[in-house]
C-alpha cells in the first residue's frame, strides 16, 4: 500500500496526548458534598460497576484512538495495489482557438460547452486520479500541470479564454503526452469541434479520447483585406477584399468598407453556398490610417466577421537628381506623386539625410550618406571599380523575390551597353548577364543603402517600358522603408512584427484591442515583435511606463486578423460518431480510499458523541 | 460574600423591625405569645368538665347546676412563662462550600431569640452537630439581647456529622421544661429526622422544623465520573452521574422534603424550607404572615 500523503502519518503522534489524557481520565474527579443520602438513592436503579466503569474508559480510549487512525489515514491519502493498478494520469486538452467561439443554438459558445464537458469529467473521474489542463491557442500550453485537486483544476479551467487564433491539435497533443513520463497509463481527452489548421488528421487512438465539440453552423467569412498603394499613383489605394460562404445555402450579405471609421464603401453582394467573392477596389486617398473591412448577418462565428489593415499615409519624399540631363529620369520621378524632385548638376553643399540622391552617370570619389541610386555610373567610386563595357548584355537572372524587382520583368529589355562593376563592397545583384556581370545591386550599408543600374539609360528601352517606373517606385519605397503594399495584416496565432519606432529605447507594450498589455522583444536592431496574437482587431505599440489609462502616444499600429479557413469553416465540425469518447471511467463507488476512512471517522465520531451524551461512554 | 456580624446596627435595626411586626400585627400567633396548655389555677376560663368527688367545690359551675342539675366544675388556663429552645446546626455540612448557609441559620436564630426576648419569653440556644457543642443557657429579657447574639456570632462551625437525635436527647434527658423548640438545621442525617422529633414530641415539646439549604444541593448540576465524598462521615461512592442520575437526585430530595412536610402536617407541626440565598427577613414575614393566616 502506498500513501499519497505520507507527511500526514505524523498525525499518529497525536496518539501519545490521547493515552495521556486517558490515563489523567481513569483517575475519578472528587467531589465533596453535603450528604450522600439522596445520591444513594438516586444511584440505587442504576449503578455501574467499577469493572464496567473501567472498561467504559479504556472503551473510549480505543474508539479515541480509532477515531485518530481512521483520520490519519484518511489524510495520508492510501493507495491500495488495486487502486493502484487502476490509477491513470489524464490530460484534458480543451480547444480554444477562434473556431470554439462559434455560438451554438442557444447562447452558449462551443468553448462553454467544452468546458462544461471537461467539468463533468472532472467530477467522475477517479478522485486519486492526477488531472492537468492544457489549451490550444494561440500556442498548445499547460494552463494547470498534474495535481488531484479539484478545485485547482476547475479555477484553472474557468480561466481558459477564448482566444481568435487557430488551433494545431496534433502539437497539442504531443504536447499533453510528453508530460508523462508512463504512457501506460496516460490517456489524453481532446475537447474540440475539430474546425483546426491539423483537424483532419487527428484520430481517435487507444490513449487518445475525443470529445467532439459542436454542431455543423454556417458562416461567413472575411478571408483576407490586403490594402496597398498603387506603384504607379500612389495616391490611389488599391484594396483587396475576399469573402467566402462556409453554408449550405446562398447568402446575401453587405460587405462595408470604413477608414478610420468613416464610411468608404458598401458592397452588397451574393455568395453561393461554399462559394467565394474577391474583388480589388481603388480609393484616392492620401490619408494612412486603420481599414476596416465588415459584413453583416456574418454566421455562427462573429471573430470572422471584421478584417482589419493598417494604410500608410502618402509621405512626400525629398528626391535630388545630379544629372548632366535625362528626361526619362527626371520625367519618371516628376510622374511619382509622391515625389518631390529637384535637379542639379552637381551635389549641393547641403542636402537632407533624409532625402534621396539618385547620380546619373558621374558619382563622387566618396558617395554621400544618404539613400542613394545610381544610374550608369562613369567612374569609380569608394563602392565599386569600374571595368570597361558590356555589349548587348542580356538579363539571365534576377531575384523576382526581391522587393526591389517586385513586379519588374527585365528578360525582355533591350539594354545594347552597360559597364562592367567590380564591387568593394558586399553586395546583392538583383540582375545579372548571362556572363554573371551585375546589372542591378544593392550595396547595403550604414546612413543609407546603395542602388546601382549599370545600364546606359540612353541607349536602351527601358525608360520605355513599364519596369523601370514601376523598379524606381521599388527602389524609393526600399530606400525610404516604405512600402507600398502597406502593412499587411498578422495572422492571429503569429509573431507580430513592426519596425522599431525611431528614437525609442525603452521597453514597449503592445496593447490588444480589449486592452490586455503584451510585452514586446526587440528582435534586431529596427524591428520589434510581440505575440503570439490571440486577438483580432488593432494592436498598439506603446511605452511600457507610461501609465494605463492615460492618453498614451501610439508608436506603431499592428492589425490582427483570423487568417484560417479551416477555423472559419465552422460547417466542417467533427459529427463522426467515431469520435465519440465513451466517457470517463467509473470505478466502483467512485471514490477514494481516505473518502470512506473519512466517511468511517464521521460516522464513528458520531456513535462517540451519542454514546458519551448517554454516559455509555466516557 | 461580606463577613457576617450579628452586632452591626443594620442587623439590629432588622431585628426591631421584625419584633415590632410580630408585636403588632401577629400578636400571639408567632411563638411565645401563646399560652401553654397547662390547666390550672388561672384566671381565663378554659373548659367544664364533669365533677368528680375530691374536687374543690369553690370551681363548680353553679349557673349550670341551677339550669340542669349538672355539677360540672370550670377549668381555667394557668399561665406559664414560654420557653424557647432554639436548637443551631453547625455541623460541617452547613459550611460545605461556603458559610452561607450556617450564616443564613444564625440570623434567623438571632432574630427568632431576640423577639422572643422582646416578648418577656425564656430563650436557650443550643448549637450542635454530632451532640451539642455549645449552649447559650436559659435567659429572659431584651437586656439579653447582646450576649445572645456575641454567643451566636462567635459561634464556630462543628467539623462532626450531623446527629439530630442525640441534640434532642441532650435537651428532653435535662428535665427542661417544655416549650417550643426550633429546630434549624439541613437536616442531612442519615438516621432521618423523624426519631429526634418523635422524641421531642414524646416529652410534650413543640417542634418547629426550619430547613436552609443551598439550591445546588436541591439541584446538582455536575454530571462525569467522580468519587463522591460525604463531607461528615467521610464515606466515598465513586460514580456516574448523567441526566438520569441528576433526575433521581432531585426527585429523592423533594421525596424527603415533602415526607418532612408531610410529617409535621400529620402531628400539627410547624416547618419551613428555605433556600439559603433568600433575605432571612423576608423569610420571617413570610413565617410570620403563615402562622397568622394558619393560626
Amino acid at each position: 500500500m502506498q500513501f499519497l500523503a505520507p507527511y500526514a502519518l505524523v498525525g499518529f503522534l497525536l496518539a501519545l496526548p490521547i493515552v495521556a489524557f486517558y490515563i489523567l481520565r481513569v483517575r475519578l474527579r472528587r467531589r465533596e458534598v453535603a450528604t450522600l443520602m439522596f445520591w444513594q438513592e438516586a444511584f440505587q436503579q442504576r449503578r455501574l460497576t467499577a469493572w464496567w466503569r473501567r472498561l467504559r474508559h479504556l472503551l473510549s480510549l480505543l474508539v479515541q484512538l480509532m477515531l485518530l487512525s481512521l483520520l490519519v489515514l484518511a489524510a495520508a491519502r492510501p493507495l491500495l495495489p488495486w487502486e493502484d493498478k487502476q490509477r491513470r494520469d489524464w490530460s484534458l486538452v480543451l480547444d480554444n482557438s477562434a473556431s470554439m467561439s462559434t455560438r451554438t443554438r442557444g447562447d452558449s459558445t462551443r468553448l462553454e460547452r467544452a468546458r462544461e464537458q471537461a467539468r463533468k469529467w472532472l467530477s467522475r473521474l477517479p478522485e486519486d486520479d492526477r488531472i492537468a489542463i492544457l489549451v490550444t491557442a494561440p500556442r498548445p500550453h499547460v494552463v494547470c500541470s498534474f495535481t488531484t485537486h479539484r478545485p485547482t483544476l476547475r479555477k484553472a479551467l474557468r480561466r481558459i479564454a477564448p482566444t481568435a487564433a487557430p488551433a494545431r491539435l496534433r502539437r497539442a497533443i504531443a504536447l499533453a503526452r510528453s508530460l508523462t513520463s508512463d504512457p501506460q497509463r496516460h490517456r489524453v481527452v481532446l475537447f474540440s469541434d475539430g474546425c483546426a489548421v491539423d483537424g483532419q488528421r487527428v484520430q481517435p487512438a487507444e490513449d487518445l479520447w475525443i470529445e467532439p465539440i459542436g454542431s455543423a453552423e454556417d458562416n461567413v467569412a472575411i478571408t483576407r483585406l490586403a490594402p496597398r498603394r498603387s506603384y504607379l499613383d500612389p495616391r490611389q489605394l488599391q484594396v483587396l477584399i475576399e469573402v467566402h460562404n462556409y453554408s449550405r445555402s446562398p447568402r446575401r450579405i453587405t460587405v462595408e468598407l470604413d477608414l478610420n471609421e468613416h464610411p468608404i464603401d458598401v458592397m452588397p453582394i451574393e455568395l453561393a453556398a461554399n462559394g467565394h467573392w474577391r474583388t480589388v477596389q481603388e480609393y484616392l486617398t492620401d490619408e494612412g490610417g486603420v481599414l476596416t473591412a465588415r459584413i453583416d448577418d456574418g454566421g455562427a462565428l462573429p471573430a470572422d466577421d471584421r478584417a482589419w489593415a493598417v494604410v500608410p499615409a502618402l509621405r512626400k519624399l525629398e528626391v535630388h537628381l545630379v544629372t548632366q540631363g535625362n528626361l526619362f529620369l527626371e520625367k519618371v520621378f516628376e510622374a511619382m506623386a509622391n515625389v518631390q524632385l529637384s535637379v542639379s548638376a552637381t551635389l549641393p553643399q547641403h542636402i537632407d539625410r533624409q532625402a534621396v540622391v539618385v547620380f546619373h552617370r558621374r558619382v563622387p570619389a566618396q558617395l554621400p550618406a544618404n539613400p542613394t541610386i545610381v544610374i550608369d555610373p562613369s567612374n569609380d567610386c569608394s563602392l565599386w571599380r569600374l571595368g570597361g563595357e558590356v555589349h548587348q548584355p542580356l538579363v539571365a537572372t534576377s531575384q523576382s523575390s526581391h522587393p526591389l524587382m517586385a513586379h519588374v520583368r527585365l528578360d525582355q529589355v533591350l539594354m545594347p551597353q552597360a559597364r562592367r562593376l567590380t564591387f568593394t563592397q558586399p553586395a546583392t545583384v538583383l540582375a545579372s548577364t548571362i556572363e554573371g556581370e551585375p546589372l542591378y545591386a544593392l550595396v547595403e550599408r550604414t546612413g543609407g543603402d546603395v542602388l546601382v543600374l549599370s545600364a546606359n539609360l540612353d541607349e536602351s528601352d527601358l525608360p520605355l517600358r513599364t519596369a523601370f517606373p514601376i523598379m524606381m517606385a521599388n527602389a524609393l519605397a526600399w530606400l525610404t522603408h516604405q512600402s507600398p503594399d502597406g502593412n499587411v495584416a498578422t495572422p492571429t496565432g503569429r509573431l507580430a512584427e513592426f519596425p522599431w519606432p525611431d528614437g525609442v529605447s525603452g521597453q514597449l507594450v503592445a496593447v490588444s484591442p480589449t486592452g490586455r498589455r503584451m510585452r514586446v522583444t526587440r528582435i534586431a536592431s529596427d524591428r520589434g515583435a510581440f505575440g503570439p496574437v490571440d486577438e483580432v482587431g488593432v494592436w498598439s505599440v506603446r511605452l511600457a511606463n507610461e501609465q494605463q489609462g492615460a492618453r498614451t502616444k501610439r508608436l506603431a499600429l499592428i492589425a490582427a486578423v483570423l487568417d484560417e479557413p479551416r477555423e472559419s469553416n465552422v460547417l466542417a465540425t467533427w459529427t463522426d460518431k467515431r469520435f465519440d469518447s465513451p466517457g470517463p471511467p467509473t470505478r466502483f463507488g467512485g471514490r477514494s480510499t481516505w473518502w470512506y476512512l473519512a466517511l468511517a471517522a464521521l460516522a464513528l465520531g458520531t456513535i462517540e458523541w451519542y454514546l458519551y451524551q448517554r454516559r455509555w461512554l466516557a | 460574600m461580606p463577613e457576617p456580624n450579628l452586632l452591626d446596627q443594620e442587623f439590629l435595626r432588622k431585628l426591631e423591625y421584625l419584633s415590632l411586626v410580630s408585636r403588632r400585627v401577629f400578636r400571639g400567633q408567632l411563638l411565645a405569645q401563646r399560652r401553654t396548655r397547662q390547666l390550672g389555677a388561672g384566671i381565663e376560663f378554659a373548659d367544664h368538665r364533669e365533677y368528680a368527688p375530691g374536687d374543690d367545690y369553690r370551681y363548680l359551675d353553679w349557673h349550670i347546676y341551677a339550669r340542669h342539675e349538672e355539677l360540672l366544675l370550670k377549668r381555667f388556663h394557668e399561665e406559664e412563662d414560654l420557653h424557647v429552645y432554639i436548637l443551631l446546626d453547625v455541623s460541617r455540612s452547613m459550611v460545605l462550600e461556603n458559610e452561607r448557609k450556617l450564616w443564613f441559620a444564625k440570623q434567623l436564630a438571632a432574630a427568632l431569640a431576640y423577639i422572643a426576648l422582646a416578648e418577656m419569653d425564656r430563650v436557650a440556644i443550643m448549637a450542635f452537630a454530632a451532640e451539642p457543642v455549645a449552649e447559650y443557657p436559659l435567659t429572659r429579657g431584651k437586656g439579653k439581647v447582646l450576649s445572645m447574639l456575641r454567643f451566636l456570632q462567635e459561634l464556630a462551625p462543628a467539623r462532626s456529622a450531623t446527629d439530630l437525635r442525640r441534640a434532642c436527647g441532650a435537651l428532653v434527658h435535662r428535665r427542661a421544661k417544655t416549650g417550643v423548640v426550633l429546630l434549624i438545621s439541613d437536616f442531612y442525617d442519615p438516621a432521618g429526622f423523624a426519631p429526634a422529633v418523635d422524641l421531642l414530641r414524646y416529652h410534650r415539646h413543640e417542634p418547629h422544623l426550619i430547613q436552609v439549604y443551598e439550591r445546588a444541593e436541591a439541584e446538582p448540576s455536575f454530571v462525569g465520573d467522580v468519587e463522591l465524598v460525604d463531607c461528615e462521615s467521610r464515606a466515598r461512592d465513586q460514580a456516574t452521574i448523567d441526566e438520569a442520575v441528576l433526575r433521581r437526585y432531585r426527585e429523592a430530595f423533594r421525596r424527603y422534603q415533602e415526607q418532612m412536610r408531610a410529617y409535621c402536617r400529620e402531628h400539627g407541626l410547624a416547618c419551613t424550607q428555605t433556600p439559603a440565598d433568600v433575605p432571612f427577613d423576608r423569610l420571617l414575614l413570610e413565617m410570620m404572615r403563615r402562622a397568622g393566616t394558619v393560626e
